[in-house]
């Protein structure tokens, strides 16, 4: 047997190996996987009715009936986490979808087209990017009275600007490499080069910068559901139950941190997932 | 009614309308915040505690013989002056160690001697007030009936926040060195509590001449007659007193006071906890508060205000009587006394307090009165039956409007409500934007505390308040206009015999059951807190007038 035909198989293990996620990016696919789960089918998981109250029955301590206790107006903790796990993900799901897709429209367009058109959306991104956002948001949706969707919509527009500038500096540095210019010399049209060869040579940070405005969105949108301007009273939200059950830290913890500990994992695992995803993606492109 | 009746209700109403704003969101805040006492009113039990005992000693003089060299207050928000013109609810509460009024209200609701030995009603509209002799400010001079002149005369300025509640008032003279007379606009039951309460205290002419503008502010303060002085005010942090030592009521048992400033309740428990604090008079979130505080640390005393739902009635479908009678039946007090968290003392089912009755009558006398009004109990029949006869029998969607603080609340009676296919959305507004919308033409459904007041039954009237045109105006959140309800308000005010009265409040609010346009659901409690101390004679909001350190009893 020659030494290649042994060290083959071991090459392969290698490179199969490392294909293969980190343990700690598992379990954060996992969490994610099981958060998604949830949010789907939350409600339908549900024990008990996440908004029926039993008042007079509140502020019970975790046990077999109760998971995780009941709130101040005696609604089981637990239903409820499962519950919100649909306002925790669908509302940082639509602002990083339609921020990547306007972002990397914009960005790209900025970056490639460069002169005048680059230099209004710049100067359009730098405006933007000056206003606190939060404070903004927090003042128009205090304004206009809040609501989930409009906390939503407010995030999705302040968010645009950030993906467009992070699209249009990773545009820049692939306008002058050859491909580009062969791409012009071989009369592609402008479109077609921008979406076709040079959006696929920067996606990993589309992707990557993608996943931290989900993280971001996750953590803005649980804030302004505990400034009482997200999530309508009485919906399951995280944000919303992280608010309504403060007072409650001393009497059912429980039911004060669960909602806490649930916004920070499922933050940390997307930016860990969105790293791992970056950098798997970079290493693609180098090796092509 | 009279123009000037009419005049008088109104300017009269304002300052309560604001005190009654302010006091409900202090209260509303209990209502988001903390567990609810299991008996529904605090710390209490079966047997009397400090909190429900009457001062018998005399006036001035301590509760208890005990000496203490040092007390730590804990007060939610900051004292930022002590012009009692001029300051707010956080100061409130500790103004009243160092200015005293001229009288002292019982937990009965009678009026005691403090400042004043005596006190006669004239005639219907002139009251003559007979200064104690030995009174002295904390310079060492005497108290004199022009002191007192002066500072009604200051507290009642136009450009004073507590000037309305003195609108009633054409006059006040200083008969003689030890004599104050007043001479009100016209007959007014309720003008005899005012010299009693928080806004009708005294301090010194000379100094308060003296320093002009700078009067109250933190670094002139001011002079005044009560047991401890105001030595410091730091806006930031608090307030430092110490014992006055020509007290007229003699060496006040408690040396020095200091006042610390917290920003909530729960930093406040902790405090409490730490023994940073020894009690803290004022707290919003009792239960909340005790959990944090380490347990066993609040005493909740009912009081006269009433939280109430307010229907508005120009809207459809609250313009439907059998609507608002369908949601009456529907409402369980229970629940909702519950999800208050230990603000609320008990259910609450009339427009008046009964609490404002009692120098009416008898107890007997009231409970009979009482029990001629429709109070619509928890059934849910009886509420699907009215709600068929309506406009809309199959239900009906609205908005019930309130501030974050009172969320809770709302999730409540939204839920209450969708059992009878009411489908309730609950809004909740900030604060600010919550106070405008209730000025707005167009009310939202909402609900309200009624805050400190005082024992005259009239206190309610500012939620039935209309102009000359009969149209709601103020604090008539619901929108009612009702020509016999208004005319009972005007003539339970002039009518001086408290057996008149008692029918004339009576007869009122069997008007107001038949018509609903409140829902009353709890009456408002109000709490202290400590592990060291209890206080004496904390009944109602009346203990807020009076320096209420003096009665104060080691637990």
């Amino acid at each position: 047997m020659t030494e290649a035909a042994v060290t083959a198989p071991r090459q392969l293990t290698r490179r199969r190996m490392k294909s293969r996620p980190p343990l700690l990016i598992g379990l954060c696919l996992g969490f994610m996987a099981l958060v998604l789960l949830v949010a789907v089918f939350g409600e339908a998981l549900a024990p008990q009715d996440p908004s029926q109250q039993d008042v007079l029955g509140s502020l019970a301590p975790p046990s077999a009936e109760h998971w995780l206790g009941t709130d101040g107006l005696g609604r089981d903790v637990f239903s409820r986490m499962l519950a919100g796990a649909r306002s925790a993900i669908m509302g940082p799901l639509v602002i990083a979808v339609v921020a990547m897709v306007c972002g990397n429209l914009l960005g790209l367009l900025a970056g490639y087209r460069a002169g005048l058109v680059d230099s209004l959306l710049m100067r359009w991104v730098d405006l933007m990017v000056a206003i606190p956002s939060l404070l903004i948001i927090i003042v128009v949706a205090g304004a206009l009275g809040g609501g989930y969707w409009l906390a939503v919509a407010l995030l999705t527009i302040l968010t645009i600007p950030t993906d467009a500038r992070v699209m249009r500096a990773a545009t820049l540095e692939q306008v002058p490499r050859p491909y580009v210019e062969a791409a012009k010399t071989l009369g592609v049209s402008n479109g077609r080069i921008m979406v076709r060869h040079i959006w696929p040579n920067i996606a990993a940070t589309a992707v990557a910068n993608s996943v931290i405005i989900f993280a971001g969105s996750l953590v803005a949108i649980a804030g302004l559901s505990f400034l009482g301007l997200g999530a309508a009273p009485g919906t399951p939200d995280w944000g919303q139950m992280l608010s309504e059950n403060q007072p409650l830290l001393f009497t059912n913890p429980v039911a004060s941190i669960a909602p806490g500990i649930a916004i920070a994992l499922t933050a940390t695992a997307v930016n860990l997932i969105g790293d791992w995803v970056y950098e798997k993606m970079s290493r693609r492109g180098a090796a092509r | 009614m009279s123009e000037t009746t009419r005049t008088r209700g109104w300017r009269g109403r304002r300052a309560r309308i604001v005190s009654c704003l302010l006091t409900t969101a202090l209260l509303a805040a209990c209502a988001g915040n903390g567990p609810a006492g299991e008996d529904g009113d605090g710390a209490a039990g079966n047997g009397e505690r400090p909190a429900d005992t009457a001062r018998t000693v005399d006036p001035g003089a301590p509760v208890s013989d005990e000496h203490i060299a040092q007390l730590d207050v804990g007060i939610p928000g900051k004292v930022t002056l002590v012009d009692p013109a001029d300051n707010m609810e956080a100061g409130l509460n500790v103004n009243q160690l160092g200015l005293e009024p001229l009288l002292r209200i019982d937990p009965d609701g009678e009026l005691q001697p403090w400042l004043a030995t005596e006190w006669e009603q004239v005639s219907d509209t002139v009251y003559e007030y007979t200064l104690r002799e030995g009174v002295t400010f904390w310079d060492g001079t005497e108290l004199t009936a022009e002191d007192v002149k002066y500072s009604w005369d200051h507290l009642r300025a136009p450009e004073s926040r507590r000037a309305t509640y003195f609108a009633a008032v054409d006059t006040v003279e200083a008969v003689d060195a030890g004599t104050v007379r007043v001479t009100l606009t016209q007959p007014d039951a309720s003008w005899q509590y005012t010299p009693a309460m928080w806004y009708s205290v005294i301090f010194q002419k000379k100094f308060a001449e003296e320093t002009g503008d700078a009067f109250g502010q933190p670094g002139t303060l001011l002079v005044a007659t009560g047991p401890w002085k105001f030595d410091s005010v730091n806006p930031a942090s608090g307030m430092e007193l110490s014992a006055y030592e020509g007290y007229w009521g003699g060496k006040p048992p408690i040396d020095r006071i200091s006042v610390k400033s917290f920003a909530d309740d729960n930093s406040m428990a902790l405090a409490l906890r730490a023994g940073e604090i020894d009690i803290a008079p004022v707290v919003s979130g009792p239960t909340g508060f005790d959990a944090a505080a380490g347990g066993n640390t609040v005493t909740t005393v009912e009081t006269c205000g009433t939280a109430r739902m307010s229907l508005p009635m120009r809207r459809a479908p609250w313009d439907d009587v059998h609507v608002r009678r369908a949601v009456a039946h529907a409402i369980n007090r229970d629940d909702i006394v519950a999800a208050a968290q230990g603000a609320a003392a008990g259910p609450a089912v009339y427009a008046i307090s009964p609490r404002l009755l009692q120098t009416l009558g008898t107890e007997e006398e009231v409970q009979t009165a009482l029990e001629e009004i429709e109070t619509y109990p928890y059934d849910l029949e009886a509420a699907e039956a009215e709600l068929a006869q309506s406009s809309v029998p199959d239900g009906f969607d609205f908005d019930l409007t309130v501030p974050p603080s009172s969320a809770a609340i709302a999730e409540v009676i939204a839920a209450q409500l969708g059992e009878i296919g009411i489908d309730i959305a609950v809004e909740v507004l900030p604060d600010t934007a919550w106070y405008a919308a209730l000025r707005e033409d167009v009310r939202p459904l909402t609900f309200s505390a009624t805050g400190a007041c005082t024992p005259d039954p009239d206190w309610d009237s500012i939620f039935f308040d209309t102009d000359e045109s009969g149209e709601p105006i103020g604090l008539n959140m619901a929108q009612y206009s009702s020509p016999e309800v208004s005319a009972l308000w005007a003539e339970g005010l002039l009518e001086q015999d408290p057996a008149q009265r008692l029918r004339i409040y009576t007869d009122l609010q069997k008007q107001v059951a038949e018509d609903v346009p409140y829902i009353s659901l709890f009456a408002e409690g109000t709490t202290y807190a400590s592990t060291t101390y209890d206080i004496a004679e904390y009944n109602s909001y009346f203990w807020m007038n009076l320096p209420w350190a003096l009665n104060l009893v080691p637990k």
